[in-house]
C-alpha cells in the first residue's frame, strides 16, 4: 500500500512490480486470518488428494508383470469354455467358465511335441488357527491351488521348506502376516473339507511376495481338499502352436500363455483402475467443496476492498496489475496450503489406513510407499484449483472502475438474476421430472441425467434457494427468537450468493452421504427384514463373518452340519449349500437345502406349486426372476462344473433366501450335490427346543470342527448387514473428508461477515444487544447455512437414490428410508452449522462496542 | 451557594487554562485544589452544574473524579483527567472541544460503553462502575439512547425495525402513541417501509433520532450526529433534538465540534487535555465559536 501510493514507484518500472508485490504480501498480511482458514481448507482437500494418491499408488503397486514372470514357462493354456461375467466391479467382472475335463491331460499329452501338460485345481481356501480361529488375509482373495511339480510350468518358487505333500505351502505374504514358518501346524478350510496340516513350504510368485490379490495355499496334486472334479485350467510345455492344441483339448479354449497371462492382468488392471477411480472421487469432492470454499474467500475479501482497489486503480495501477496482485495473493496462498497439504496427506494416508482397518476394512495388502508422483500431483492440483478459483473474484478486482473509491462499499444487493433464476428453476423442474419419467419409464440413464441436472440447478439456483431458506426458515427463527432471529434471518439473506456457495460444499456431503445411507439401509434392511419374517430356526451355525475382502465366500466346512446331532433337544439341522450358476450367460445362485425340512427352519411364502415336488430334476424358482414363469416350465442353467442342466419348475418363492444364500433358484440339496460338487454349505439353520442342553451341545459339536461360530436367530439377522455397515462406515470416512471442508467454509463466512459488519454489531451492543445476544445472533445465522446445506442435501440424496433405483427396477432391493438415519444426518450437518460459528460468535462477542465501532 | 461557587471554579480554572497548553492541564487542577483548600469547600461543591431552569432538576447522569488513562508511566495520556461533571434531566447539553480533548471519552464514559481508570458514572441514580457487561447492555438497552454519526442502522431492517430494534431486542414494543409521536413528528411516517439503502442521509439520522427517542429513555448520548449531513439537514436533525428536549422533556447530551450544532443545546461543556474548561449556559453560535477559537492558541 505504502509503496504504491509512492508517486515515483508509479513511474519506475522496476519499482512498479515491486510496488504492487508489497501490495499483494502486505494485503495477505493484513488478512491472515481470512486467509487462515480458506488456506485450511485447501489444505484439508490437497492433504486428503495425496493420501488417495499414494493409496492408490499402493494398490496398484503389486504389478500385473508379476504375473508374466509367474507364468514365464507356461507355453499355452487350456480354460474351459466361458460361462459369462462373474463378480466384479463395473467392468472388471472376471470371467466364469467351466471345468476343462480331467481326460484332457492325457488328450495333450498324447500330442507329439507336447513335453508337459499338468491340470490345475482352484477353490476357495481360509486358513484357520488350530482352534478354528481365522488367519486374516487382508483384502486378498484367498485361494487354494494345486502346486505345479514341474519346474519350467511352475508359478511359485520355494523359498523355503519343500514342495507340499500332505501339507500346503503358503505364499511368503501370508506367511509373514500370518507369523507362519516351515513346520507350523495350521487348519485349512475348503468348501470340500478341513484338514489340520502341516506348512511344508513358503514361496514366492515369481519373484513377487503373492500372486496380484491373492493369498494363495498350494496343495500337493490330488490332495483332496480342492475336489476331484475337472481343472480349473491346464498349463502345458510345448513348442507347438496352440491352435495344434485345439483337437485334444475339446471344448476347452486354447490360448498361448501370453494371451492367458494378458487377458489375467487385463481384469486385474480394471479391477486397480475402478478401485483408484472410488478412491480419486472421492478426493474429486473434496476438492470441489474446498474449491467454492477458497471461490468464496476471494469473492468476499475482493469485495471486502473494493474501496482499496479503486484507490490503487485511481492513483495509476493498471487494471493487470490489479489482478496481478490479486493472482498472486492467491499464488501465495496457493503454494503454502498445497506444500502443506501434500506433506499432511502422507501422514494421512497411514492414518486412513488405520482408521479403514479399524472400521474392519483392509484395502492394503502391501505397506504404503509414498512416490514423489503423488506429492507433486496433489500439491499442483491444489495450487491450480486455488488460482483458478480465485480468478473470476480477481478479474472482478482488476474491473473495479476508479470512482468506487469514493463510493460508500456496497452490499451486494441481490446477487440474483432473473435469467440465473430461471435457467435455475429450469434445470430443477426439468431434472426433477426427467428424473420421475426415468424411474417410471426404467430407463436409468434418464433418472441418473434427471439427478444430475437437479444438482447442476441447486448450483445455479443456490442464491435464490438460499433466499427461500432465510425465509422460510427465518420467520419461525424469527418468532422464536425474536428481534435476534430476525436479524439473523435478515443477514442470512443479505448475501444470497455468499450463503449458497457456503452451504453448496455442505450440500454435497449431505446429498452423497444420505444417498449411501439409503442405499445401504435398502441393501442390508430389505435382507435382513425378509430374513427376520422368514426365519423360525432359533440358532444359526455360520462361517467366520467379514474375513478379509468383499470377493470372499466363506463356507462352513462340511463336517460341521454333519458333526450336529439330533436328539439333546436339537429338532432339526437344514444346511444351505450354495454355488454360482449362469443363465443366459448371467450370474445367479442356486442354492441346495432338504427341501422337506427347509419350511421348519425358513418360511418361503410359496406362491405356485409345492416345495415338496422339488427333486432331482425339479427346481423351485423365486418369482419375477424369470419372466412369465409358471409351474411346470423348464428353465435351463449352466453350472461351471456340469455343465448346461435343465429342470422343471416345481414351485415359486417369494421370500428371499437368507441374507449369505440370496439365490434365486433353490435345488434338493441331493441334486446340488451332483451338479456342483464344491458347492459348500453356506449356513445351518438348527431348529432347538430352546434348553440350555440343546444350546451347549450344538456348540461342542461346532467347537469341535471349527471355521464357524454359533449364533442365535436374532444375532445372525443382526449380522447379515454388517459387511454392508462396514462398506457404509468406510464411505461415511471418505466423505467426512468434505463435510469437515464445509464446517471450515462455513467457520470461515462467518468470520468474513463478521468482519464486514464489526461497526454494525458494536452498534448494536451500544443499543442492548446483550453479548448472549451477538452470540445467538450470529449462530443462528450460520445455523441458515447450514440448514440449507442440509435440507437441499437431503432431498438431492434421497431423490437421486429414489429415482436411481426405481428406474433400475431390481426387484432384490426394496427402498427403504432409514428415517431416524437421515433425520440424524440432517440434524447433525444443520448444527455442523452453529458448532462452525462457534468460535467466531464468541469472539464477536467479546468485541467492546466502543471499540467497534471506532475500529 | 454551591452552583456559584462553581460558576467561580470553573472561571479560575479558565483563566488558568488559557495560559500556555502543555501546562493546562497541570495549572487547572492545581489552582482548583489551592482554590477549594482556600475557600474550605467540600467536594461536593465541585461538580459543574448549570444554574437557572433546570437547577432543582436531579441530574440524568454524572460523572465523580473521573479518571480515564491510556497507557502508563512517561507515555500516559490522560484522556480524562479528573472530571465531574452532571447532566442535567430534560436538558440538552453539548460537548465541545478540540480533537482528543477528551469529549468522547467523557460521553462514551458517561454512556458506559467505556469503563474509567478511576472514579464514578451514574445513570439516573444507578451507579455504573458495579455493573456486569449483561447488565451495563440491559441498561443501555432501556435507559439510554444513542445517535452516532454515520447513521449505524441495520441495513437489512425497515425503518421501523430499526425504530423498535433496542426494544425488540429485550422483547418488548414500542408504546404505540409513543411510536406515532415520534415518527409524526420526524416526518417518517411515509418512510416506515423503505430500508436504509432507500432513505437519504437526512432521513436516516431520522429513524436513528427516532430509534434514540422512541423508548424514552433516561438520556439520549449523540455523537456528532450532523457530522455526516450538509448544514441543512444537519439543523434539522438539530430542531428535532431540541423538539424532544422541549416537548417532552428528553435528556440529551451531545459530543459536537460545531459551534452552530451547539448552539441549539442549553448548556455547553468545554473539554480540553481531559478536564472540564469551561460551562456556557444559553449558547450562541458566536459565543461558542469565540470560545472554541481560544483553544486554537
Amino acid at each position: 500500500m505504502t509503496a504504491a501510493t509512492n508517486p515515483t514507484g508509479a513511474r519506475t518500472g522496476s519499482s512498479k512490480v515491486s510496488g504492487m508485490t508489497a501490495v499483494t504480501l502486505k494485503g495477505l498480511w493484513a488478512n491472515k486470518s481470512r486467509f487462515g482458514l480458506s488456506s485450511l481448507a485447501v489444505i484439508i482437500s490437497v492433504a486428503f488428494l495425496t493420501a488417495m494418491l499414494i493409496l492408490t499408488t499402493a494398490l496398484a503397486g503389486t504389478t500385473t508383470d508379476d504375473l508374466a514372470v509367474a507364468n514365464a514357462g507356461v507355453d499355452v493354456v487350456v480354460l474351459g469354455e466361458e460361462l459369462g461375467l462373474g463378480e466384479g466391479p463395473p467392468g472388471a467382472e472376471a470371467a466364469v467358465r467351466s471345468m476343462v475335463d480331467v481326460s484332457t491331460i492325457d488328450a495333450l499329452l498324447a500330442v507329439d511335441g507336447v513335453d508337459a501338460a499338468v491340470g490345475i485345481r482352484t477353490t476357495t481356501a481360509q486358513l484357520l488357527g488350530v482352534d478354528g480361529a481365522p488367519v486374516v488375509t487382508g483384502s486378498r482373495t484367498s485361494l487354494g491351488e494345486t502346486w505345479i511339480d514341474n519346474e519350467t510350468l511352475a508359478t511359485f518358487d520355494l523359498v523355503a521348506g519343500t514342495a507340499p505333500v500332505d501339507g500346503i505351502v503358503v505364499d511368503r505374504s501370508l506367511a509373514d502376516e500370518a507369523g507362519l514358518v516351515v513346520g507350523d501346524t495350521v487348519q485349512v478350510l475348503t468348501p470340500i473339507g478341513t484338514e489340520i496340516v502341516s506348512v511344508d513350504g513358503i514361496a514366492t510368485f515369481g519373484e513377487a511376495d503373492s500372486a496380484p490379490d491373492t493369498a494363495t495355499i498350494l496343495f500337493a496334486d490330488g490332495n483332496d481338499l480342492l475336489g476331484t472334479g475337472g481343472f480349473e485350467r491346464v498349463v502345458v510345455d510345448t513348442d507347438l502352436d496352440p491352435t495344434a492344441l485345439q483337437g485334444a483339448a475339446g471344448n476347452g479354449e486354447v490360448q498361448s500363455g501370453t494371451t492367458y497371462v494378458t487377458d489375467q492382468q487385463s481384469v486385474i488392471e480394471a479391477r486397480t483402475s475402478f478401485q483408484t477411480i472410488f478412491f480419486l472421487a472421492f478426493a474429486l469432492i473434496a476438492l470441489i467443496a474446498g474449491t467454492t470454499i477458497i471461490y468464496n474467500t476471494f469473492v468476499i475479501a475482493v469485495a471486502q476492498r473494493t474501496r482499496e482497489l479503486a484507490l490503487l486503480r485511481s492513483i495509476g495501477a493498471s487494471k493487470a496489475q490489479v489482478l496481478k496482485a490479486v493472482m498472486g495473493e492467491a499464488a501465495v496462498v496457493g503454494v503454502v496450503a498445497s506444500v502443506v497439504g501434500a506433506v499432511v496427506g502422507i501422514g494421512s494416508a497411514y492414518g486412513l489406513v488405520a482408521l479403514f482397518e479399524a472400521l474392519g476394512l483392509s484395502i492394503l495388502a502391501g505397506s504404503l510407499s509414498v512416490t514423489v508422483d503423488s506429492l507433486v500431483i496433489g500439491a499442483g492440483v491444489g495450487l491450480v484449483v486455488t488460482l483458478v478459483s480465485a480468478f473470476v473474484p480477481a478479474r472482478k478486482a482488476a474491473n473495479t472502475p476508479p470512482i468506487a473509491a469514493l463510493r460508500e462499499a456496497a452490499v451486494d444487493p441481490s446477487g440474483v438474476s432473473l435469467t440465473r433464476n430461471s435457467v435455475a428453476g429450469l434445470l430443477l423442474v426439468g431434472g426433477s421430472g426427467l428424473a420421475l419419467f426415468g424411474s417410471i419409464d426404467g430407463t436409468w440413464e434418464t433418472a441418473v441425467g434427471g439427478v444430475l441436472a437437479a444438482f447442476i440447478g441447486v448450483v445455479v439456483g443456490g442464491p435464490m434457494i438460499a433466499g427461500w431458506v432465510s425465509r422460510g426458515a427465518g420467520a419461525p427463527l424469527a418468532l422464536l427468537g425474536g428481534a435476534v432471529g430476525r436479524l439473523a434471518s435478515t443477514n442470512a439473506a443479505r448475501n444470497p450468493r455468499r450463503s449458497a456457495s457456503t452451504a453448496l460444499a455442505l450440500t454435497l456431503g449431505v446429498a452423497l452421504i444420505a444417498f449411501f445411507t439409503v442405499v445401504a439401509s435398502s441393501l442390508s434392511g430389505t435382507v435382513a427384514a425378509d430374513t427376520d419374517a422368514a426365519l423360525s430356526a432359533d440358532q444359526v451355525v455360520s462361517p467366520f463373518a467379514a474375513l478379509g475382502g468383499p470377493d470372499d465366500v466363506t463356507y462352513l466346512p462340511p463336517s460341521v452340519a454333519d458333526g450336529i446331532e439330533l436328539g439333546d433337544g436339537v429338532e432339526a439341522v437344514v444346511p444351505l449349500a450354495s454355488t454360482n450358476v449362469f443363465v443366459d450367460g448371467s450370474m445367479a445362485l442356486a442354492a441346495g437345502a432338504d427341501v422337506r425340512q427347509l419350511d421348519q427352519v425358513y418360511d418361503l411364502a410359496v406362491v405356485a406349486g409345492s416345495l415338496a415336488e422339488v427333486s432331482d430334476a425339479s427346481i423351485a424358482v423365486q418369482a419375477g426372476v424369470v419372466d412369465g414363469v409358471v409351474v411346470g416350465d423348464e428353465v435351463t442353467l449352466v453350472f461351471p462344473q456340469a455343465g448346461q442342466t435343465s429342470v422343471r419348475v416345481a414351485a415359486i418363492f417369494e421370500t428371499n433366501l437368507p441374507g449369505q444364500v440370496p439365490a434365486q433358484y433353490l435345488f434338493d440339496d441331493a441334486a446340488l450335490a451332483v451338479l456342483a460338487p464344491d458347492a459348500g454349505d453356506a449356513v445351518v439353520f438348527v431348529s432347538t427346543d430352546g434348553s440350555d442342553a440343546a444350546q451347549s451341545a450344538l456348540a461342542a459339536s461346532v467347537e469341535a470342527t471349527g471355521g464357524a461360530i454359533v449364533q442365535t436367530a436374532d444375532e445372525y439377522i443382526e449380522s447379515l448387514g454388517s459387511s454392508v455397515d462396514a462398506f457404509l462406515n468406510f464411505v461415511y470416512a471418505l466423505l467426512g473428508v468434505a463435510v469437515i471442508i464445509a464446517f471450515v467454509g462455513i467457520a470461515n463466512t462467518t468470520v468474513m461477515a463478521i468482519g464486514e459488519r464489526t461497526k454494525e454489531i458494536g452498534m448494536l451492543r451500544s443499543v442492548g444487544m446483550t453479548a448472549v445476544q451477538v452470540r445467538r445472533m450470529i449462530r443462528n445465522e450460520a445455523l441458515l447455512l447450514s440448514l440449507q446445506g442440509s435440507v437441499v442435501g437431503l432431498a438431492i440424496g434421497v431423490g437421486g437414490v429414489y429415482a436411481t433405483f426405481s428406474a433400475i427396477g431390481d426387484d432384490q432391493f426394496t427402498l427403504d428410508l432409514p428415517l431416524a438415519s437421515l433425520a440424524t444426518i440432517g440434524v447433525a450437518a444443520a448444527v455442523s452449522g452453529v458448532a462452525a460459528a462457534a468460535w467466531p460468535a464468541w469472539r464477536a462477542s467479546r468485541r467492546a462496542p466502543l471499540e467497534a465501532i471506532a475500529g | 451557594m454551591a452552583e456559584s461557587t462553581g460558576g467561580v471554579l470553573l472561571l479560575a480554572a479558565v483563566e488558568y487554562s488559557r495560559g500556555s497548553r502543555p501546562e493546562v492541564s497541570r495549572c487547572t487542577t492545581t489552582a482548583r485544589g489551592l482554590i477549594l483548600i482556600m475557600m474550605g469547600m467540600t467536594i461536593i461543591d465541585i461538580p459543574t452544574t448549570p444554574p437557572g431552569r433546570f437547577a432543582h432538576q436531579r441530574p440524568a447522569a454524572r460523572l465523580e473524579d473521573a479518571f480515564k488513562i491510556y497507557g502508563e508511566g512517561d507515555s500516559a495520556v490522560r484522556a480524562l483527567d479528573n472530571v465531574s461533571v452532571e447532566f442535567t434531566t430534560g436538558a440538552f447539553t453539548a460537548i465541545m472541544g478540540p480533537s482528543g480533548s477528551g469529549k468522547s471519552t467523557l460521553m462514551h464514559s458517561a454512556a458506559g460503553l467505556d469503563h474509567l481508570t478511576s472514579g464514578r458514572v451514574f445513570i439516573g441514580d444507578t451507579d455504573l462502575s458495579g455493573l456486569s457487561d449483561r447488565d451495563l447492555t440491559l441498561l443501555r438497552r432501556t435507559k439510554i439512547g444513542f445517535i452516532f454519526q454515520a447513521f449505524n442502522l441495520i441495513p437489512t431492517l425497515t425503518a421501523a425495525e430499526n425504530i423498535e430494534l433496542p426494544l425488540a431486542l429485550g422483547g418488548n414494543r414500542p408504546d404505540p402513541s409513543t411510536f406515532a409521536r415520534v415518527v409524526e413528528v420526524l416526518g417518517l411516517s411515509n418512510r416506515l417501509g423503505h430500508r436504509p439503502s432507500e432513505l437519504s442521509g437526512g432521513q436516516q439520522q431520522r429513524v436513528a433520532v427516532a430509534r434514540a427517542l422512541v423508548s424514552e429513555p433516561e438520556i439520549v448520548f449523540a455523537d456528532e450526529p450532523t457530522g455526516n449531513l450538509d448544514s441543512r439537514t444537519g439543523a434539522e436533525i438539530l430542531s428535532f433534538m431540541q423538539r424532544a428536549v422541549r416537548d417532552v422533556g428528553q435528556t440529551i447530551v451531545m459530543v459536537t465540534h460545531d459551534p452552530t450544532a451547539a448552539s441549539y443545546a442549553d448548556r455547553v461543556v468545554f473539554v480540553n487535555d481531559g478536564s472540564i474548561v469551561d460551562d456556557m449556559l444559553e449558547p450562541t453560535t458566536d459565543a461558542v465559536y469565540d470560545r472554541m477559537k481560544a483553544f486554537g492558541r
